[in-house]
């Protein structure tokens, strides 16, 4: 876990999605938008990329959830399964020609996607190192990569919080209990030590 | 390898690996003792909403020339105020949506947003600026406010005078969480790096302090 790089793991490499230009919008777009979902946090005024929707939307940040809207039908944009295969073919970096295997839709988490993501479509890649892209089916955004050595890192992390269910529970009681042996065991080690070359003279304890 | 020089061997990498070991055992405790959560000093932490404190403007004025390619065109209730968000291949500029004048908060939105970003009932002690960071906020150099509450673990709050973000929460047991952080990761700077040069010798100093104990006590066992 300490030899591979942390950045490496994530997996930025894998792919990503440049931002594209976009002209400015009109004020009054944007708050027509706003009028519209008026519990909206934030509006992004930015080009997600669809093939089917070639003009940039607006993300409307919603608590919870997000969702693309076109400021000028103030209708709801989402993204379809070529455009997801699309997005994905120009994110892909891990290789020279993305090659894709398959591409699910979700609505349940698996255990290497964090849930307040969902829901998502899952594009996997077919190169050595097993890449996965997950994208938004909401906004269409690159949310997670995951590769084969993301998947070791992981269960490495499984190994050293000894949550062998979620890998995620730092404060299960035999990482406690392991934990107070450890102590255990380099306290008594170090009386070994002394016990061994401390100079007094006295008969030395066999280790 | 004779057992004896495997022996000797072994009992050297155990004086210089044993403190390290014994660090990594108390700090693993420590984190496993209070939790994800308690660790980020985030008990009381929540994303401020700010859609209640603010009525949408009938209009607002057309967005002015920026430096660069236009990228995202982003519109935000920050406390009681509307933000432009312009982002561009060159910088991001933050602007007060009606006045178009770059953004600047002030202590009295601070408290009202470290207030939003604080769940429970608490007061708010003091609203302090420090003009170039926290000290709590390692890595970070710009200007923030600092929104203290008289809770029992003296919860804190950081406002970005530049952004209007709330940054974080720290509390009265931040230091020794963060204390525990570096000597978990041997990384003393503070930025939390566990793939320093350190961290990797003494990890293979342990494989090695490990391989050698079983291998000693294979052969004291076989005898």
């Amino acid at each position: 876990m300490v030899w591979v790089k942390l950045p490496y793991i994530h997996g930025t490499h894998l792919g990503t999605l440049d931002p594209q230009p976009v002209p400015s919008l009109s004020p009054d777009a944007l708050l027509n938008v706003q009028a519209r979902y008026p519990q909206a946090q934030r509006l992004d005024w930015f080009q997600p990329q669809l093939l089917s929707h070639p003009e940039p939307l607006v993300r409307v940040q919603l608590q919870g959830h997000r969702l693309l809207v076109s400021p000028a039908s103030l209708t709801r944009v989402r993204p379809t399964q070529s455009d997801i295969e699309h997005l994905a073919q120009r994110a892909y970096q891990a290789n020279d020609t993305p090659e894709i295997r398959s591409v699910n839709y979700l609505t349940e988490a698996p255990g290497e996607l964090n849930a307040a993501h969902l829901p998502v479509w899952r594009v996997d890649f077919r190169d050595r190192v097993a890449t996965t892209l997950y994208f938004s089916a909401d906004t269409g955004e690159l949310v997670t990569r995951r590769f084969v050595w993301w998947r070791v890192f992981d269960i490495m992390w499984m190994l050293h919080i000894m949550d062998y269910e979620d890998r995620h529970d730092i404060t299960k009681p035999w990482l406690q209990a392991l934990s107070i042996l450890s102590i255990l065991f380099v306290v008594t080690g170090f009386i070994m030590l002394w016990r061994r070359f401390k100079p007094s003279g006295r008969r030395r304890s066999r280790l | 390898m004779k057992t004896k020089a495997l022996m000797t061997a072994h009992l050297w990498t155990s004086v210089v690996l044993g403190v390290q070991l014994l660090l990594w055992s108390v700090s693993g405790l420590y984190f496993s003792l209070w939790g994800h959560q308690a660790l980020m000093a985030h008990q009381h932490f929540q994303q401020p909403s700010y859609r209640q404190a603010v009525t949408l403007p009938d209009s607002l004025p057309d967005i002015p020339e920026v430096s660069g390619t236009l990228l995202r065109q982003t519109l935000m209730p920050r406390g009681e105020r509307w933000q432009w968000r312009l982002t561009t291949d060159e910088k991001t500029y933050y602007l007060d949506a009606l006045s178009l004048v770059p953004w600047q908060t002030s202590a009295q939105e601070a408290r009202a947003m470290g207030k939003a970003s604080y769940r429970g009932e608490a007061n708010v002690t003091h609203v302090h600026l420090y003009p170039h960071a926290h000290p709590d906020l390692i890595g970070r150099t710009d200007a923030m406010y600092e929104v203290a509450f008289d809770d029992a673990l003296r919860t804190r709050a950081y406002v970005s005078v530049a952004t209007g973000d709330v940054l974080t929460h720290r509390n009265k047991y931040w230091r020794l969480h963060d204390w525990m952080f570096r000597l978990h990761f041997m990384d003393y700077s503070g930025q939390r790096d566990f793939n320093n040069a350190l961290i990797v010798i003494a990890a293979g100093g342990t494989l090695w302090f490990v391989l050698t104990g079983i291998l000693v006590s294979l052969r004291v066992f076989r005898r």
